[in-house]
C-alpha cells in the first residue's frame, strides 16, 4: 500500500511558481461563474414574475371591461397567482443548494436523491394539476365575462384558450421530461445504487 | 470575515490542498480537461461556502466533503473511461500474503488512475482518500459512514483494484 501511495503522490500537476497565476485565474473564474449563475437565476425569476404579472393584468383589464363581478375577478386572480407562486417556490426548494455540499457524502446523497425524486413528482403530479386548475379557472372567467357574446364566438374563445394552454403545457412537459432523462435520471440512478 | 481575509484564507487552502484534490479529481475522471473542470467546480464551492465553515471538523475533512459531493454530482458527457490498451507486462501488481496491494517494477501512475476510474463512483473517491493518507476516521467523517464500514469497503476496493490491474 505504501508503494501505491508513493506512486499516487508522485502525480503532480502544476509547478509551484505557476500556482500564483493559477489562483488569480481561478478567482476570475469564480467571480465570472458566480455572476453568471446569479444573473441566470435572477433572469428566470424575473421572467416568471413578468409573465405572471402580464397574464394577471390582461385578465384584470379584460374582465373589468366585460363584467361587473369584481369579487370573482379578484378571487380568481388571487388563486391563479397563489398557485403560480407556490409552484415557483416548490421548484426552487428541490434544487441542490451550495450549503448542501458541506454535508457528509451519505447524507448529501440521501438529500439529493429525495430532492431529485421530487422533480419527478413535480412533473407527473403538480404541473398537470396546475395546468388543469388554470384551464378550469380561465374558462370560468370566460363563462362569466363573455356571456353576452354569441355562442359560436364563446366556443371559439374557450377552445382556443384551452388548446393554446395545452400546447404550451405539452411543449414544456416534453422539455422537462427530456431534461429529466438526460440530466437527472442518471444522477438518481447513481445515487439509488 | 472580510473579503481580504477570505481571499487570504482561500489562497492558503488552495496552496495546501490543490495537489490532493487534483489527484482525487484525476482518479475520478482520468481526463485532463474534465478533471480540471471538476477541480474548478470544487474550488468554486469551497469559495462559496467558506464563510459557513465553523471549525467543527478539520478544514481538510470539510474540503474533502465538498470535493466528494461535487464529484458525485459532476455531470459528464461521457462517464465511461474504459480500462483499455494497458500493456499487461508493464503493470505487474501482485497481492502479498496479507492481500494488500503491492506494486512492483514497471508500474505506471497513469494505469493506476485508469484502474481507479473503472471503480464505482464512491469507491473511486474512498480509495483516493486512502491513498492520500487520510485515516479511516477522516474518511468516515467525510463519507458519513462508520469507521468499521470504511475498513470493509477499503479491503473490498483493494481486491477489486487488484483484479482489474491483474487482467
Amino acid at each position: 500500500m505504501k508503494e501505491l501511495e508513493s506512486i499516487w503522490s508522485g502525480k503532480t500537476f502544476i509547478s509551484p511558481e505557476k500556482k500564483k497565476n493559477d489562483i488569480v485565474e481561478l478567482y476570475h473564474k469564480i467571480e465570472l461563474e458566480n455572476l453568471q449563475k446569479r444573473q441566470s437565476r435572477i433572469f428566470t425569476i424575473k421572467a416568471v414574475v413578468v409573465v405572471i404579472i402580464i397574464f394577471a393584468s390582461m385578465f384584470l383589464l379584460y374582465t373589468f371591461q366585460a363584467t361587473t363581478n369584481t369579487t370573482l375577478v379578484f378571487y380568481s386572480l388571487f388563486l391563479i397567482e397563489t398557485i403560480a407562486i407556490f409552484i415557483l417556490n416548490f421548484k426552487l426548494k428541490f434544487s441542490v443548494s451550495d450549503e448542501m455540499y458541506t454535508m457528509p457524502a451519505q447524507q448529501f446523497a440521501d438529500k439529493v436523491l429525495k430532492n431529485l425524486k421530487r422533480e419527478k413528482t413535480f412533473i407527473k403530479i403538480w404541473l398537470p394539476m396546475y395546468v388543469s386548475v388554470l384551464i378550469v379557472q380561465v374558462n370560468l372567467f370566460f363563462m362569466f365575462s363573455i356571456h353576452n357574446l354569441e355562442i359560436a364566438n364563446r366556443l371559439i374563445l374557450h377552445s382556443s384558450f384551452t388548446v393554446f394552454t395545452l400546447f404550451v403545457f405539452s411543449f414544456s412537459l416534453r422539455r422537462r421530461i427530456k431534461r429529466y432523462n438526460i440530466e437527472i435520471k442518471p444522477l438518481v440512478d447513481s445515487f439509488d445504487k | 470575515m472580510n473579503i481580504q481575509e477570505k481571499e487570504n484564507y482561500f489562497s492558503e487552502i488552495y496552496n495546501n490542498n490543490k495537489d490532493k484534490i487534483l489527484r482525487l479529481c484525476y482518479a475520478f475522471i482520468p481526463n485532463k480537461n474534465d478533471s480540471e473542470d471538476l477541480f474548478h467546480e470544487i474550488m468554486i464551492k469551497v469559495w462559496s461556502n467558506l464563510d459557513t465553515f465553523q471549525n467543527k471538523s478539520k478544514i481538510t475533512t470539510w474540503i474533502y466533503r465538498i470535493s466528494v459531493n461535487t464529484a458525485l454530482m459532476y455531470k459528464q458527457k461521457e462517464l465511461k473511461y474504459a480500462f483499455t490498451n494497458i500493456d499487461a507486462a508493464s503493470i505487474q501488481f501482485i497481492a502479498d500474503e496479507d492481500h494488500v496491494l503491492k506494486a512492483v517494477a514497471g508500474q505506471d501512475v497513469e494505469n493506476l488512475y485508469k484502474a481507479i476510474s473503472t471503480l464505482e463512483k464512491q469507491d473511486r473517491l474512498i480509495i483516493s482518500m486512502q491513498l492520500e493518507g487520510l485515516s479511516y476516521d477522516e474518511i468516515a467523517e467525510t463519507i458519513g459512514i462508520s469507521v468499521n464500514y470504511v475498513g470493509v469497503k477499503i479491503n473490498r476496493i483493494k481486491s477489486q483494484l487488484l483484479k482489474i490491474l491483474s487482467k
